[in-house]
């Protein structure tokens, strides 16, 4: 059975590759569950989007192992599976979309807030170029759009969420 | 930047980073762990698929191949070979052959062609073809009237166990209704008395046609018709009276 051979294929991975994989592993769960708490505001289900995106790597590893960059892989499987979240949440009852994270100050648990409110694109581009720090050039091949769009979407991104952030944090915005 | 826009970068980056700091819930073993539990749901969803596909889109046989199974398994006069046609009055008794390979019966072609439609009748029965037959009837200058020209399908070609087979019947020998159409009307006549017809002279008034030439003529030239049919010829005359002749 086709299946079964794929099976036994993957769980007889050579000890470099299990190495490769652990080392992939380790680089890459602190930026995904970063991504995705980013992107869900949700702590409990950013932990369970990086598992399933570390999960679909694992599956893949044979294949995305040979790949220029697994991570951006890695991190666009975790975008989809955020924006399905999402839609998910759109149609289930919304109980506390965000929760209440008592290491977080009120600012960031607003911003928090106000990136869901963002849309899709704008909210990854912030992400991406800001939380994770890739460049505008990086962020424009990981969303495949022109540079000039994700500068784009980043001013506007920038623009709806400075009223957010308190004026006290900052005495040079107070002035102006 | 601007200030506005690196506070914003700023808080990202600290959301970003409380998140990525927070301790692992899972480790590499347990996503192996968990790989080992997903197949067999791939092995339902590539079983489905499969279904789903030789259900759909793999080319089924003929439509009646399940009638045809059976009334195969069903015992059959038909495939008592050879079969002895009854004789008729005007054929003599003749032996028809019908081979028989899977669901396909040969149609025959002695005991049928050249026989009368009864006797073509019988013999096509008996290997096997269905007793509705229809008939189509045509002229024919070498095969007497009611008697069968061909078959269709063809003899000697394959069809069914119980189809209908069309029957080519004989009308008998016919003539030729040759143009006639601006002789002279002692031509006109010689030309379908020579044609194994009769002529029938009709004399009418029509405009811009010389006093004696046929005008017209019923049937159009090259209709098949039985020999000995009335040709109606009208002829063109000067005075208004119109008299019918029949030199038959």
């Amino acid at each position: 059975m086709t299946c079964l051979g794929v099976y036994v294929s993957v769980e007889s991975v050579s000890g470099s590759s299990l190495a490769d994989y652990d080392e992939f592993f380790t680089n890459m769960r602190p930026q995904l569950v970063g991504l995705a708490f980013a992107l869900t505001g949700n702590l409990q289900v950013a932990s369970d989007l990086a598992q399933e995106a570390l999960l679909r790597s694992w599956i893949n590893w044979e294949k995305i192992r040979t790949y220029q960059d697994p991570n951006a892989w890695a991190r666009r499987v975790l975008r989809n599976l955020a924006a399905n979240h999402a839609r998910h949440l759109r149609h289930a009852p919304r109980a506390t979309p965000i929760e209440d994270v008592p290491e977080l100050d009120a600012d960031r648990v607003a911003l928090l807030g106000a990136l869901g409110h963002l849309p899709r694109p704008q909210r990854e581009a912030l992400v991406l170029h800001d939380g994770l720090g890739l460049t505008v050039a990086e962020v424009a091949v990981e969303l495949n759009v022109p540079e000039g769009t994700v500068r784009s979407w980043l001013s506007r991104a920038r623009a709806l969420l400075a009223p957010i952030l308190s004026a006290g944090d900052d005495t040079t915005e107070v002035i102006r | 930047m601007s200030t506005t826009e690196d506070r914003v970068a700023r808080a990202v980056r600290e959301v970003f980073e409380f998140g990525a700091t927070q301790p692992s819930q899972f480790s590499p073993a347990d996503i192996r762990r968990h790989r080992s539990r997903r197949w067999p749901h791939r092995a339902v969803v590539v079983a489905v698929a499969a279904a789903i596909l030789v259900v759909f889109f793999v080319p089924l046989p003929h439509a009646s191949l399940f009638k045809r199974l059976v009334s195969s398994a069903r015992p059959s006069t038909a495939t008592s070979l050879p079969t002895t046609v009854p004789s008729t009055a005007t054929s003599v008794p003749t032996t028809v052959t019908s081979t028989t390979v899977g669901l396909s019966v040969k149609v025959p072609s002695n005991g049928v062609v050249d026989q009368s439609v009864s006797s073509a009748r019988d013999a096509l029965m008996a290997a096997g073809f269905k007793v509705s037959i229809y008939t189509r009837l045509f002229f024919s200058n070498t095969v007497p009237a009611n008697f069968v020209i061909t078959t269709y399908p063809r003899p000697g070609s394959r069809a069914p166990r119980g189809a209908p087979v069309f029957l080519i019947v004989s009308k008998g020998p016919f003539a030729i209704v040759p143009n006639v159409v601006l002789r002279r009307q002692a031509v006109a006549e010689s030309i379908v008395t020579a044609a194994n017809l009769t002529p029938a002279i009709s004399f009418v008034t029509t405009p811009g046609f010389m006093p004696g030439n046929v005008v017209s003529q019923a049937p159009i030239a090259g209709t098949e018709v039985p020999p000995g049919s009335v040709v109606t010829i009208d002829v063109e005359q000067s005075s208004a009276s119109t008299t019918t002749t029949s030199s038959a």
